[in-house]
């Protein structure tokens, strides 16, 4: 056993240190091509450099992430040295080289104390990993590595002292040449010992006489180019694949090309894809959903798998029959696709500076980030601020109740506040300071990264990097904004509405009252805990007066975040918000204090996404709607998600379905920008709860994605059943 | 008590109350007393306290409170609320830590429930939905009815009624100008059956109806079918030849006897009467029977 042959990518590296970054990066990729074993799975019948195989974690002791880098595993160093005692000093060597080289986790050491304190009590995230982001998985399909290479060349011209990167992506295309020579013996070697897939791998083997060097010629040829890619680019989103492959599915058989769909569906399951997304508009309006879009809600339908994370998006053209396509689809179970809204994001995009032409090409990425296909770097996720917390600081002088540390500013002493305008004052210097820290990381994150974790393989597939001879970590694509995510919004409302009228209304509470018994976790406070707890003015019952609140929060973040600029694209792109908990509800609740919504400190019943506080809406889903058209969705520049949970019985009448439709245009056409929707009644959940044997099946989504409900933690299953489930 | 009414819920995001996405608003109150009745709340005209068995933990806070005699607890633990002698003094609410005793009914204005009617607006343009008044009998509380409607009409809110059909004909017809669709229940066929489980014949509802085809107004027929009350052929027969005779009738809607009133039923201190529940193949032999025998759509709600 050589180490060239075990750990391929750090031995590229680690022989090439005489090279600049990009090319040491493209050594590792390029020796990955050249050894790395072969295997060509008959279920899904397209080639796959997975070298991460299936999961998202690798074998290999050092592998680059297209998110954070080169990561190093020791303990598959550990084992290594006990397996093959012949090579031990070398692997020594290698450990100790690639720790000091990772640019996984090393990040957060460079953090002041200060700074870790604030991340420790969950009131901010940021330079945890971020990466996501929509390659042009198309430009392989449609010009082959040799088109990109003839791009190469011609830029390269242009910029004759940025050789080594040039030099370093077209090592990368010898790279994908490489192995699909050598999967094409591989194929022909199988085919010669395997009877029963031996037309598959012939017809694999005559695929890769012209593919992925050359344009595709039909649907097969097409996907095993993406899928090459797709995969040894580390599996990333595919990205709008109705609109890129559809010229290639029209010179397919039809049956041919459902049966390629469903198998490569069943490899996106094996290999967790993120996000695909289906049909659009473009920027005259024009539907673009076709063909494929259609058979793409079947193939979901069939297999109810849960990835790809499904995306589909809506505008003034959308037929109704892909709708009802989409609603019956989402209430077979599978609860995708996700539902987005061209008329919200193209605008809020334009805002940006983003042309109509390239706004009309967003795509999400990984859950609910929104990226240009092919021409931006900005849907990743930059970090994350807890407005709940920071409300909490205000109310404590900068303490975090449950450390009782003090951890961030003092604003003042609550007592003294003599309006609520005074505490509005000091909650906006919290979320001011705590932004501020998180944004300050988040650039800190992108330079560490942009230097020692390049991408030379995804940097050709994002428009504006070869132009520029840019890297795409490093501001080359076309459009390089940030997007910080918002948590506990609707909770924060409901407090600053509870004291609102508790204190400076009715005058019943003082404000040192409010503050000592949120510090004392209500203790000898119960009759304050059950009127917050019970003020009926809660977010999601579509009530003004709280709703207002809620929209003020959101905009004010807004506005402090485009104070903020990324690191990655010169400090020309602002920030701006999204809203999408994902699975976090757990992590943000059990670090914050009580609060003044009547909620107790470490309770993780806490808001998912811009949704009311579960078991706080009592109104039905058009209230909640309502609500959720309080906030200037325009601002928002990531994912702002609205989860809405229905009996699945809903989906299973005309008049369900109709109603549902009717929901959705309504939210659209008043300004909501997303809607996610989980069918399920909570009887059925509590019952998976106990005898999960039974409920292999049952999916639910969590903020950005959807899993198995019965693989779900306790806590997350608890806050699943406690949000209110529209059963009309 | 004409500008106001009692109201025991107003529930949005109604899909099967006529066509689209609509509010409905359930008034208190009905001269009916069918035996199968799923909102047992709906009887009185006057609010009352109604116990939501399922949230009891049967701790006896209300029976401390209660100066009645309203509540008590069994040996075997179970709460029987009882309120014969209730005064509606609101103890037992205040008291329940689990929020399982509930005053069902409150006196509304017309300002008030159009307030809320008027919420949904985005939702009636989008799907051609509107308002629905049931109840209860909505008729039971006619001047509050017709101020509400025209109220309606007049925010250029599409309206629908729900109604048993046993109503004075004058009243009916100073209601129809504002309403765009009628719910129309056809109980029974049998005027003896008819008086017999739901307490009045059906000579003025069959009039009503009638009434109703001269002043042109659309009508959905719902019928109710309970298994071994009314899933007869003659009962089938007789709803097809209302739809042969009444052109005016849109579409047979068929509501399928279910249990979901019965936790209410113990809550308010009464007893439910129990009927098989019918199981699909029985509503699909139901659909298919009717679909023979009426001139119009015929759906199982």
């Amino acid at each position: 056993m050589t180490i060239r042959e075990l750990e391929p990518f750090a031995y590229g590296y680690y022989n090439s240190k005489s090279e600049n970054i990009s090319m040491r990066i493209a050594e590792g990729i390029y020796t990955l091509c050249e050894c790395y074993p072969l295997t060509i799975d008959t279920d899904v019948g397209l080639i796959a450099l997975d070298y991460f195989n299936g999961g998202a974690i690798t074998n290999l002791a050092v592998y680059f992430d297209f998110g954070s880098g080169i990561n190093v595993r020791r303990d598959v160093f550990e084992r290594y040295e006990e397996q093959y005692p012949e090579i031990k000093e070398e692997i020594e060597t290698y450990k100790n080289y690639f720790d000091k080289v990772a640019t996984d986790g090393s990040f957060r050491r460079t953090w002041t104390e200060k700074e870790s304190a604030l991340y420790w009590v969950e009131s901010f995230s940021s330079g945890d990993w971020i990466g996501h982001s929509n390659p042009d998985f198309g430009k392989i399909v449609r010009l082959g590595t040799s088109g990109i290479r003839e791009e190469i060349e011609n830029c390269r011209k242009n910029h004759p002292e940025k050789d080594e990167f040039y030099k370093a992506s077209l090592l990368v295309l010898d790279a994908i040449d490489l192995v699909s020579e050598r999967f094409k013996v591989k194929a022909l070697e199988l085919a010669d010992l395997n009877d029963e897939h031996k037309p598959l791998y012939l017809r694999i083997a005559e695929a890769l006489n012209t593919v992925p060097k050359l344009p595709a010629t039909d649907f097969f040829t097409a996907c095993q180019s993406f899928y090459l890619l797709y995969t040894l680019d580390g599996k990333d989103s595919p990205g709008c694949f109705d609109q890129y492959m559809i010229d290639y599915y029209r010179k397919s058989d039809s049956e041919d090309a459902r049966e390629i769909l469903e198998k490569m569906w069943v490899g996106f399951l094996k290999m967790r894809a993120w996000n695909l997304c289906i049909s659009g508009s473009d920027k005259d309006w024009n539907d673009l959903t076709n063909e494929l879009t259609y058979l793409i809600l079947d193939v979901a339908e069939k297999y109810k798998f849960v990835t790809p994370n499904l995306t589909m998006r809506v505008h003034r053209n959308t037929p109704d029959k892909l709708l009802k396509r989409a609603a019956e689809v989402i209430g077979s179970g599978v609860c995708m696709p996700v539902l987005y809204n061209d008329e919200v994001v193209c605008p809020a995009l334009e805002a940006l500076g983003i042309p109509p032409e390239d706004s009309h090409l967003y795509v999400m990425n990984g859950c609910n980030q929104i990226d240009i296909f092919g021409k931006s770097h900005m849907g990743l996720e930059d970090g994350e601020v807890c407005l709940l917390k920071c409300l909490e600081f205000a109310l404590s002088r900068g303490k975090c109740l449950v450390k009782n540390q003090v951890v961030s500013i003092d604003t003042g002493d609550p007592a003294e506040f003599k309006t609520y305008e005074d505490l509005w004052e000091a909650y906006k210097k919290q979320v001011e300071y705590i932004t501020g820290v998180c944004v300050n990381l988040a650039n800190k994150y992108q330079k560490h990264l942009s230097l020692n974790a390049p991408n030379p393989l995804r940097t050709m597939f994002i428009e504006g990097c070869l132009e520029k001879g840019v890297d795409y970590k490093a501001g080359g694509p076309l459009y390089n904004h940030g997007q910080i995510l918002i948590e506990a919004m609707s909770d924060t409302a409901d407090s600053f509405a509870c004291i609102k009228h508790f204190v400076f209304e009715t005058g019943k509470y003082t404000m040192a009252q409010v503050a000592e018994a949120l510090e004392k976790n209500y203790e000898g406070y119960e009759e304050m805990f059950e009127d917050f707890r019970k003020y009926p003015k809660k977010f999601g019952n579509d009530i003004e007066e709280v709703d207002n609140i809620a929209g003020e929060l959101f905009s004010h973040f807004a506005s402090v975040l485009s104070s903020h600029t990324t690191f990655r694209s010169g400090n020309t792109g602002i920030y701006g918000p999204g809203m999408s908990t994902f699975d976090r509800t757990g992590r943000y609740g059990m670090a914050l204090g009580a609060s003044a919504n009547g909620r107790k400190a470490r309770d993780i019943t806490i808001a998912d996404s811009i949704g009311p506080v579960p078991g706080r809406d009592v109104k039905g889903p058009t209230a909640v709607v309502k609500s959720a058209l309080k906030y200037d969705q325009k601002l928002a520049k990531s994912g702002f998600v609205l989860q809405l949970k229905f009996d699945r019985e809903m989906f299973m009448t005309e008049n369900g379905i109709n109603g549902f439709v009717a929901l959705v245009k309504a939210y659209f056409k008043n300004g909501g920008q997303q809607l996610t929707v989980t069918v399920v009644n909570s009887d059925e959940l509590i019952d998976a709860q106990n005898r999960p044997e039974l409920y292999g099946h049952l999916i639910v989504r969590v903020g950005g994605y959807s899993d198995y409900f019965i693989y779900l933690p306790k806590d997350l299953q608890d806050n699943i059943i406690a949000r209110t489930t529209h059963l009309f | 008590m004409s500008d106001t009414a009692v109201v025991f819920n107003i529930q949005r995001y109604c899909i099967n109350d006529g066509p689209g996405i609509r509010t409905t608003v359930f008034l208190k109150g009905c001269p009916l007393s069918c035996v199968w009745c799923h909102n047992p709340e709906s009887k009185n005209v006057s609010p009352e306290g109604i116990l939501r068995v399922n949230l009891c933990a049967s701790c006896g806070e209300c029976v401390k409170v209660c100066e009645a005699d309203c509540h008590s607890i069994t040996e075997e633990g179970k709460h029987i609320f009882a309120p014969v002698k209730c005064t509606m003094c609101g103890e037992c609410i205040k008291s329940c830590p689990k929020n399982a005793m509930e005053l069902t009914g409150k006196e509304m204005s017309v300002e008030e429930v159009m307030a809320e009617v008027l919420q949904d607006k985005i939702f009636y343009e989008a799907s051609q939905g509107g308002m629905t008044v049931s109840g209860g009998e909505p008729f039971y509380q006619s001047e509050f009815l017709c101020k509400l409607l025209k109220a309606c009409k007049m925010a250029g809110i599409s309206t629908a009624v729900e109604t048993c059909g046993f109503v004075s004909p004058e009243k009916l017809s100073k209601a129809s100008p504002f309403v765009d669709l009628f719910l129309y229940d056809y109980k029974l066929t049998d005027s003896d059956l008819h008086k017999k489980y739901t307490g009045v014949d059906n000579e003025l509802i069959l009039s009503n109806l009638k009434l109703l085809n001269s002043l042109g107004n659309d009508v959905i027929l719902r019928c109710p079918i309970i298994p071994g009350v009314n899933d007869n052929e003659e009962h089938f027969k007789s709803i097809g030849a209302l739809t042969e005779k009444y052109s005016n009738i849109l579409k047979v809607e068929v509501e399928p006897y279910h249990r979901l009133g019965e936790n209410k039923y113990a809550g308010l201190g009464r007893k439910a009467e129990s009927y098989t529940v019918p199981d699909q193949e029985m509503k699909d032999m139901w659909l298919h029977k009717l679909e023979k025998l009426c001139k119009c759509r015929v759906v199982v709600n």
